[in-house]
């Protein structure tokens, strides 16, 4: 036997006493004190060997084969803002349509009276005086006094007429004064615009039962506007036994900076266009 | 002079314009006068006469857009033109600064006489869009008074 094989099988000898004493030692979490730094060695030789392969990879997928995503992007950007844009004007026809749908709603729900419809046009130059210029006038059978509503409420009555535009004061304005009467109780009074967005119904007397929240109409006393159009609600009032009349201050059911479509009501008789 | 007056009124046509469609369009309760502005403008650059003309007839076409009783506006308009006239003998009138301060004096001024005449109760009035509209009815005067200066002198040379 030579001294190459002497030297071989003293190798096996090894490696096989070796394998013994692993399998000796039973437990695999023993081998963790020894094992662990040769996968920590790897995990290092590893990193070392794939970080210019990783370089490569990264300047062909981050730069090489993104040419053509910033033109993509601008692309997206621009269909984005145009989807935007279709977005918001569908958003305006929606609430425009159910605007619309309310004003049709209102003149079935009136039928007894003519009813024309009219467009907000431009709003007073003060902020002091509430009056607004709708797109209507004489030659569209507008006229002076006629009562002015939307399908919340009472808006107010036509001023001055010119044959294409008409000037209308609203209910809020202070020269306003519409003779009124609670719904459920028949109390009369005359409410009144204060230049705010509050009402007053005065000559109420202090001795009434008046209750908050009771709606309050108009009661055709005066001959301007028809019976039974909703004015507001009573939101607070102020009874002194030593006053005659009592404070009542309505909320009116039209938020006046929100009018957009109105109606002139004109009298008894078939719809009009 | 005619045509200085026409050009007057095409700029006031536009500023009506603005002032009851545009602004009320942004917020309801805001409202800026910009003929204050050009009131200080004419009494700078205009004889007294053609002045007064033109106040005279933009009121007038001021009042049709207003619920105040007819000849409030003018007068309103017509006392400040008086007394910005009278004024322009004591303050300089074409420092920027004094038209803007001027402006928004007088805007507030119109605001309380307006109230007042109306013996409206303050309770529940809104503040802050009345003193918006004074600041910005300042801020445009300086604007409105160098048209009115441009007009006159395009038409002038």
């Amino acid at each position: 036997m030579g001294h190459g094989n002497t030297q071989k099988i003293l190798l096996v000898i090894f490696a096989i006493g070796l394998v013994l004493i692993l399998l000796s030692l039973g437990q695999y979490r023993s081998l963790s004190f020894g094992l662990n730094p040769m996968r920590e060695g790897f995990y290092f030789f590893e990193e070392v060997i794939t970080i210019p392969f990783t370089f490569v990879h990264g300047l062909w997928t981050d730069y090489v084969a993104l040419v053509n995503t910033r033109q993509e992007n601008k692309e997206l950007s621009k269909n984005l803002a145009q989807s935007r844009v279709q977005c918001m004007t569908m958003q305006e026809l929606r609430s425009e349509n159910d605007r619309l749908r309310g004003m049709l709603d209102f003149k079935s729900e009136h039928a007894e009276y003519r009813l024309y419809p009219a467009r907000l046009l431009a709003q007073d130059i003060t902020n002091v005086f509430k009056t607004v210029i709708i797109d209507r006038g004489s030659k569209n059978n507008f006229f002076t006094d006629m009562p002015v509503v939307c399908p919340q409420g009472l808006v107010g009555r036509v001023i001055t007429i010119s044959p294409h535009t008409s000037q209308v004061l609203l209910i809020t304005d202070p020269n306003s004064a519409i003779p009124a009467v609670i719904e459920d109780t028949r109390v009369k009074g005359i409410v009144k615009g204060t230049g705010t967005n509050i009402l007053n119904l005065e000559y109420v007397r202090s001795t009434e039962f008046v209750q908050v929240g009771s709606v309050v109409v108009t009661s055709g006393l005066e001959g301007i506007f028809p019976r039974g159009l909703k004015i507001g609600r009573i939101q607070q009032v102020k009874m002194d036994q030593h006053k005659i009349f009592a404070k009542i201050l309505v909320s009116p059911s039209v938020e006046m900076s929100k009018i957009e479509g109105v109606f002139g009501v004109g009298g008894h008789g078939t719809d009009a266009d | 002079m005619v045509r200085t007056q026409i050009s007057l009124f095409g700029i006031l046509f536009l500023a009506v314009f603005l002032e009851t469609i545009i602004v009320p369009g942004l917020w309801s309760q805001l409202r800026m006068d910009l003929l204050i502005g050009m009131t200080i403008g004419v009494i700078i650059h205009l004889t007294f006469s053609q002045g007064l003309v033109f106040i005279m007839i933009a009121s007038l076409f001021l009042q049709a857009f207003s619920g105040a009783r007819p000849g409030f506006v003018p007068m309103m308009y017509l006392f400040s033109f008086l007394t910005i006239d009278i004024l322009k003998r004591v303050i300089y009138l074409e420092n920027v600064l004094t038209q803007l301060v001027l402006a928004l004096v007088f805007n507030m001024l119109l605001v309380v006489a307006y109230v007042i005449s109306m013996d409206m109760e303050l309770e529940g009035l809104e503040f802050w869009p009345l003193i918006t509209g004074s600041i910005l009815t300042g801020l445009m005067s300086p604007l409105m008074v160098r048209i009115v200066g441009h007009l006159k002198k395009a038409y002038e040379s």
